[in-house]
């Protein structure tokens, strides 16, 4: 297994040289001598551009790549404002507290120089001590802290402890990493943001924002979303780039008794093999796992393989470390520090490192699978190379569709478009929260109306339920003491279920209600990490369900009914051969039982039937697009009865959905419990009308939508353009899970289907009929 | 000046000793201005042989000013300020006595002894204790030690509490403070005390002859105060005391509810009463009552007026924010700002309100007590000084240098030309301030202010800075007291912002008191003594209000150890004497197993189905039905952004009802709203 055979794709990226730009003639003059004294005699193109653009007034956000010097772009803005004026008062927001915990190194050099009395900054977090908040908010120019913070912590007691003299000086918002505040989390954000510009207002403040962000599709788009604000963007990178090779691994096939592939070897055994030699050949290196379970596989791996008797290198265990959430921060911090100093060759770690962390300069990264996003790849793959030297970048491809895809379209991930990151700041329900938050900080007035666009229907509940009292033309809160803390920032909904195991407690897993009713109704084998449970309790309440290991041989489907209607269509297309529209519908999944399958051969063990039926019914947003009326005909002539005779086995148009689930995720920067594809209820009555009504809706998981739908709305070509390609291009003989979703559909169909959304083709030869 | 025939009565009264158990409201003041008058007009005793004692300055500079005004109206020459020299705070009248008619300098003092603060006398004590290496227990709390120790120690219990060094230190402190010429407060009293008693036994004339002592306030007297009183009796003066029993609001500092007995007995005092209260509305007087210390009868003279208005806040913010709407609606309808006060349990809670009233251009006043000590700046200010001024050549280096001179002819010294700003720069007090804190501006401006007083005072004294500025810091006692204390001016049209403590003897036509929640009023208590006496505050703010009393408390407070919803207090007060307008706990109908159910309220404004409630809340009832029959009225369309085009199914000022296609009835605020009418 070596690393040249599994190579299918490589690509180089040429050394880019760095473009400079003079210090601006605005630059406080002191501000030039730190540069100077720093060895920044100039500053890259980007970074002036930043500064002048925040000088001017302008809300900013920077989309240039990792290791460009992003940091130091927001900082001249924002410590030439303090310089200025010492009140000055600036939030630094990041995603997580570890990386707040690095950005205020980054900003370490700066205060060491300029002295705490000229600038004081400080990470105010969950950790952060009574004392030492006390004096931040007292003294620090610059706060560096997380969105959950600014919810629960700065914003309701705007009035209190010092915080108001914050708020009348604020002037800098920083966001760091904008795009990973997509979907639910970005939506919240966006309504936190709307509170702070209420309380802005009231101490008369005007506040700039500066973001950065990975590439996306719509950096301006987010970023106005967010923070309600017109942005301007920059996005020439002045920064020196080395050159990149990027090489694309696919893992060797497995090839049964019978000649015949049937899998291939696992991601992580590749990565256990390469990484012994990265060690050995001393490279500095880091590689990416999905989960911390892989982190824990690949790193013992690599070090069973390195005490091999056949490993012939020198390299010692213990010259590579894990690296993932769960380690103390002390752990964390030794860690990066023996990567630093060179004690460590690399890291095998989860996406905890893809923000930003500084560990030093490496030359190699391993990503060991697709990890989901273009921007997570440019994110881990742009770890390497920040000393100016040639790196390496691999990618281990998954036996999963975007891996696949990749594997047959390598230039989607590096010449097309990325991928947009979408929010939807008017749903219902984060609205709703956050206008209770705000009701509870300063009483609601018409200015807000331009705010939260609901407010006039949200009004009159809260009023009957006297959580609102109507106070001349305002209203002031009067509910429970503290709305803020009613729900979570990082989910939309907070109904998560659990499995725990029986016997031990211990948790399984853990998922959204509609998946839980999908996978763990009582009687269902729930399949984890290679080991099987058998789900003896659901508890709808608790949100919990309890299971045991399970023996078996069986495993289960659900079976029940999805219904769709619709509600409100808002506006339709036409696109050649199908119709598309948006809307509201109305979806009503139930699931009332099960069969149980047979391990190998599928045998059909039987129904049973659930004592109660499990159901959803939500209204949310959805794309639609209709089915050409021969593809509809053929479809249902090819459907097969199941075993109480009805016909849906056998459903190509469920094919179809799936290779348009998986395109319009890599689109829309969604995961599978983001968005959904259903077909329409009527795509199963054999002989219905053939008048092409058969539609497949693209609806977002979350009740009143979050705005992924309605992004599709715009991307329809895109996203069947993808949907053909990824079938067309799977590397399976004839459909399976990756492309089609299921090996007992003709992928030949499946892809005609899709074909004929484009130009009317004739029906291929059916295999059955060979 | 007309008085009701109870007021007339302890004017003219004759006995030797007379104590008059006055209501609160009921005059006390005129009965004493009258009583001072009548005595002078009528009994032509002259002002300089009357004692006139108060607990504030205050409360004499009133009697003084009121005293001038009557007097100035009649054609009788003017009252020199030299003739109330007896009229005074116990201190000032104590100060008065040792400076110009008791032998001190027999105890080793010299008349220009200085005054220091109880926080410099703890100060002088923590370097006794350094240099004598003394065991003391419980330093931190010195302070209180001392002030709690003192009189068993002058009492003659031989241990102290403890068991430790402290009744050694209290030796050391008495003769260090004789060694510096040093008075505290306590001293004052007590060595007059000491002087007076033994030159009566002694029989030595000293020239103090004084007719009259007239006691304002008399319950709050101490012991050492009420001995003060016993040696004016002994000298020869008639008692004359005026004080209500239920305002003992200062225990703490060691009067007690007794006293007022203790000292009707020690004096034989005749006991006379003035039971009507010419200031609040009865509804006022009879909410009062439940607080009163004895269960005696409060007789008003007015009307009864409105109820007492009971409401809740979310928090300190959002009071202040209503309290801002309270008031410019009384103002708009004719009440001064002057007549308006809001009374708090703790000076914390003024911050708030102050940052909101400014914001909102609310002029409002706030009494606050304090002296340097307790603004922390300045604590640190002066202490720094003090230290750096022990280096003579502090000032060496400093730019203006050589400017000073020495006038040729008179030996002054001629103050160069610097400002305090120059001195501020030069101490380099910026490195301790640091212009990126919080409290920069305002504490700069403090000790600006600061400087300049010790510059103006070394000016005054032609010293070098040096000089002056240590002369000035070894009597900082004196100046920061009286500069620092910011009393109202009840003439100003301002709003008054103070704590229930500051509004003793004060009145106003309307009274807010906010944070009625157990933990501020009543504070947390831990014997019954302190509780009687929260309760005894807590009257005393109420009956601060002729017209308007409204009591408010935190649904969520934000202070610590204070408890949500209405106190005790308020429930104390009879139901028919309350308008409740606090706002009724939210329904809960969303609320399950303690948590607020966001999806369920979402579902419920995406329905809009709470016509009913809100029909009746809006004092509409919705008639949706008779819309429908109605055939000849035109059907009315409105279009939704979200919903598209409904049909109007009710309305009323506030609210219309549509209904949409696929999305059924929706209600919508017609303020909030953005229906389009077709």
């Amino acid at each position: 297994m070596k690393t040249d055979e599994m190579m299918i794709y490589k690509k180089t990226m040429e050394e880019q040289k760095a473009v400079y730009s003079p210090y601006p003639a605005s630059l406080h003059s002191d501000m030039k001598a730190f540069l100077a004294n720093d060895g920044i005699l100039q500053l890259y193109v980007h970074q002036a551009e930043m500064y002048e653009l925040a000088e001017s007034g302008k809300n900013v956000v920077i989309t240039t790549a990792t290791a460009s010097g992003k940091t130091l772009g927001f900082f001249l803005p924002v410590i030439q404002q303090i310089l200025r004026d010492p009140r000055t008062r600036a939030f630094f927001i990041y995603p997580t507290k570890a990386l707040a915990s690095d950005q205020y190194r980054a900003l370490k050099p700066f205060l060491d120089y300029f002295g705490e009395n000229r600038i004081f900054a400080g990470v105010y977090d969950g950790d952060t001590p009574p004392n030492r908040r006390r004096e931040i908010r007292k003294r620090a120019n610059i706060i560096l802290t997380n969105p959950e913070m600014m919810n629960t912590a700065f914003l309701p007691n705007h009035s209190m402890n010092g915080l108001d003299f914050i708020f009348s000086n604020l002037k800098y918002v920083v966001i760091d990493e904008l795009h990973s505040y997509r979907g639910a989390f970005g939506s919240h954000l966006a309504n936190v943001f709307r509170r702070l510009d209420r309380i802005c207002s009231y101490y008369q403040s005007e506040v700039h924002f500066l973001c950065s962000s990975a590439t996306i599709a719509n950096p301006l788009e987010l970023a106005e979303k967010i923070c309600g604000k017109e942005f301007a963007l920059v996005s020439n990178n002045g920064a020196p780039s080395p050159q990149k090779e990027y090489i694309l691994l696919q893992p060797p096939p497995l090839v049964g008794k019978d000649g015949k592939e049937f899998a291939r070897v696992s991601i992580s055994t590749v990565a256990a093999r390469m990484i012994p030699q990265l060690v050995e050949e001393d490279h500095s290196f880091i590689a990416f796992a999905k989960s911390r379970r892989n982190v824990e596989v690949i790193l013992k791996e690599s070090r069973d393989r390195m005490e091999d008797a056949d490993f012939l290198g020198n390299a010692s265990p213990d010259r590579i470390a894990g690296y993932r959430g769960g380690y103390t921060t002390m752990e964390r911090k030794e860690i990066e520090q023996k990567m630093i100093s060179g004690k460590l060759s690399g890291l095998i770690s989860t996406n905890a490192l893809e923000l930003g962390i500084d560990i030093g300069s490496l030359d190699t990264t391993v990503l060991v699978g697709y990890p989901g996003t273009k921007a997570s790849f440019w994110q881990q793959s742009g770890r390497a190379g920040r000393s100016g030297y040639a790196c390496e970048n691999y990618l281990i491809l998954d036996n999963r569709p975007f891996d696949q895809y990749i594997a047959v379209n390598p230039d989607w991930l590096f010449e097309s478009a990325s991928e947009h990151a979408i929010v939807d700041p008017d749903n219902l329900l984060i609205q709703l929260s956050h206008i209770r938050a705000a009701a509870a900080e300063l009483p609601l007035s018409l200015e807000d109306t331009k705010r939260f666009p609901d407010l006039g229907e949200v009004i009159p509940v809260l009023l009957s339920a006297e959580e609102l009292k109507h106070l001349n033309d305002r209203f002031a809160w009067s509910g429970a003491a503290f709305p803020a803390g009613d729900y979570s920032l990082r989910n939309i909904d907070k109904v998560r279920y659990k499995l725990l195991n029986r016997e031990t407690g211990q948790e399984i897993t853990e998922m959204d209600e509609s998946q839980a009713f999908r996978e763990l109704y009582p009687g269902a084998v729930y399949l984890h990490e290679g080991n099987a449970y058998e789900v003896l309790d659901l508890n709808l309440t608790s949100h919990t369900a309890e299971g045991l290991p399970f023996e078996g041989d069986y495993y289960t489907v659900p079976n029940g009914k999805s219904e769709i209607r619709i509600l409100r269509e808002f506006k339709s297309e036409r696109y050649l051969r199908t119709k598309f529209a948006f809307g509201d519908i109305n979806v009503n999944e139930w699931v009332s039982m099960f069969k149980k399958l047979q391990f190998h051969h599928h045998q059909n063990l039987g129904y049973e039937q659930l004592a109660h039926p499990l159901q959803k019914d939500y209204d949310t947003e959805s794309t639609w697009v209709t089915v050409p009326a021969n593809v509809t005909a053929v479809f249902r002539n090819l459907l097969e009865p199941d075993e109480s005779g009805n016909l849906t086995r056998n459903n190509h148009l469920e094919g179809m959905c799936n290779a348009l689930r998986s395109a319009a995720m890599m689109s829309t920067m969604a995961s599978s419990e983001d968005i959904e594809v259903m077909v329409s209820n009527d795509a199963l009555i054999p002989h219905g009308e053939v008048d092409g009504s058969v539609s497949l809706f693209f609806y977002d998981k979350y009740v009143g939508g979050l705005g992924y739908s309605e992004k599709i709305y715009d991307m329809v070509s895109v996203v069947i353009g993808h949907a053909i390609a990824l079938v067309e291009g799977c590397g399976c003989e004839n459909g399976c899970p990756a492309c089609v979703g299921d090996y007992t559909l003709d992928k030949q169909m499946v892809l005609w289907g899709l074909k004929n959304f484009l130009e009317e083709l004739p029906v291929p030869m059916h295999p059955k009929e060979l | 000046m007309k008085l009701n025939e109870y007021q007339r009565a302890a004017v003219l009264d004759e006995s030797d000793a007379c104590i008059v158990n006055a209501k609160v409201g009921s005059g006390k003041t005129t009965v004493l201005i009258s009583k001072v008058q009548y005595l002078h007009e009528v009994k032509h005793v002259p002002y300089e042989e009357m004692i006139v004692l108060t607990f504030t300055n205050k409360a004499a500079q009133e009697i003084k000013e009121r005293l001038l005004a009557i007097t100035a109206d009649q054609t009788e020459s003017g009252i020199a300020a030299e003739q109330l020299k007896g009229f005074g705070t116990f201190h000032s009248v104590a100060l008065c006595l040792l400076r110009e008619k008791l032998p001190i300098q027999e105890l080793g003092y010299e008349p220009e002894f200085a005054v220091i603060t109880p926080e410099e006398e703890t100060e002088l004590a923590l370097e006794l204790i350094k240099e004598q290496k003394l065991k003391i227990k419980y330093k931190n709390r010195l302070k209180k030690r001392l002030e709690q120790e003192r009189e068993d120690y002058e009492n003659g219990r031989e241990e102290p509490r403890y068991h430790d060094a402290l009744f050694v230190l209290m030796r050391m402190l008495g003769q260090e403070k004789l060694k510096r010429n040093q008075f505290t407060f306590r001293d004052l009293i007590r060595v007059s005390n000491y002087l007076l008693r033994k030159n009566l036994q002694l029989k030595q004339d000293i020239d103090f002859h004084p007719k009259w002592v007239i006691v304002d306030e008399v319950q709050d007297c101490d012991a050492i105060q009420i001995e003060f009183l016993t040696q004016m009796k002994n000298y020869g003066a008639a008692f004359f005391a005026v004080g209500d029993p239920n305002q003992v609001i200062y225990s703490w500092r060691g009067s007690s509810s007794r006293i007022f007995y203790q000292l009707k007995e020690r004096f034989h005092a005749r006991e006379l009463s003035l039971p009507l209260n010419y200031r609040s509305s009865n509804v006022i007087l009879a909410a009062a009552k439940c607080f009163q210390q004895n269960a005696d009868n409060l007789a008003g003279t007015r009307e009864n007026g409105e109820l007492i208005v009971v409401k809740n806040h979310y928090n300190a913010f959002q009071e202040a924010n209503e309290l801002v709407a309270e008031i410019q609606n009384l103002n708009q309808r004719g009440v001064s700002y002057h007549e308006i006060a809001v009374f708090y349990r703790l000076q914390s809670q003024s911050e708030i309100l102050e940052k909101v009233f400014a914001a909102e251009g609310i002029p409002f006043e706030v009494s606050v007590k304090k002296t340097v000590q307790d603004i922390p700046i300045l604590n640190w200010f002066l202490k720094k000084m003090k230290r750096d001024c022990q280096n003579k050549g502090l000032f060496d280096e400093a730019p203006w240098r050589g400017a000073e001179n020495r006038c040729s002819d008179t030996g002054a010294i001629e103050t160069p030309d610097m400002s305090a700003q120059d001195i501020y720069d030069f101490l380099n007090i910026d490195e301790h301030l640091k212009p990126n804190a919080a409290g920069y501006q305002e504490e700069k401006e403090q000790i600006l202010e600061m400087l300049d007083r010790m510059r103006d005072y070394t000016n005054e004294q032609h010293l070098t800075l040096i000089d002056g500025f240590r002369q000035f810091l070894n009597s900082s006692a004196l100046y920061g007291i009286r500069i620092l204390q910011k009393e109202v001016d009840m003439t100003e049209d301002s709003v008054k912002l103070m704590t229930l403590h500051a509004s003793k003897g004060l009145e106003f036509s309307h009274v807010f008191i906010i944070g009625v929640n157990y933990g501020l009023i009543p504070l947390r208590t831990q014997e019954f003594e302190e509780e009687d006496e929260e309760r005894r505050l807590f009257f005393v703010g109420m009956t601060r209000a002729k017209d308007y009393l409204e009591l408010s408390y935190y649904t969520n407070p934000d202070q610590p150890r204070v408890t949500e919803g209405p106190s005790r207090y308020i429930q104390m007060i009879p139901q028919n004497l309350i308008r409740d307008e606090s706002r009724s706990e939210p329904t809960g109908a969303f609320t399950a197993n303690g948590k607020v159910d966001l999806q369920k309220m979402r579902k419920e404004v995406e329905k809009s189905s709470a016509m009913q409630t809100l029909a009746v809340l809006f004092g509409q009832p919705g008639t949706p039905d008779s819309d429908h029959t109605n055939t000849d009225e035109k059907v009315q369309k409105v279009r939704h952004e979200k919903y598209g085009v409904g049909i109007i199914i009710s309305e009323d000022e506030n609210m219309v009802e549509a209904e949409f296609e696929n999305y059924g009835v929706k209600q919508f605020m017609k303020m909030f709203s953005e229906l389009e009418r077709i």
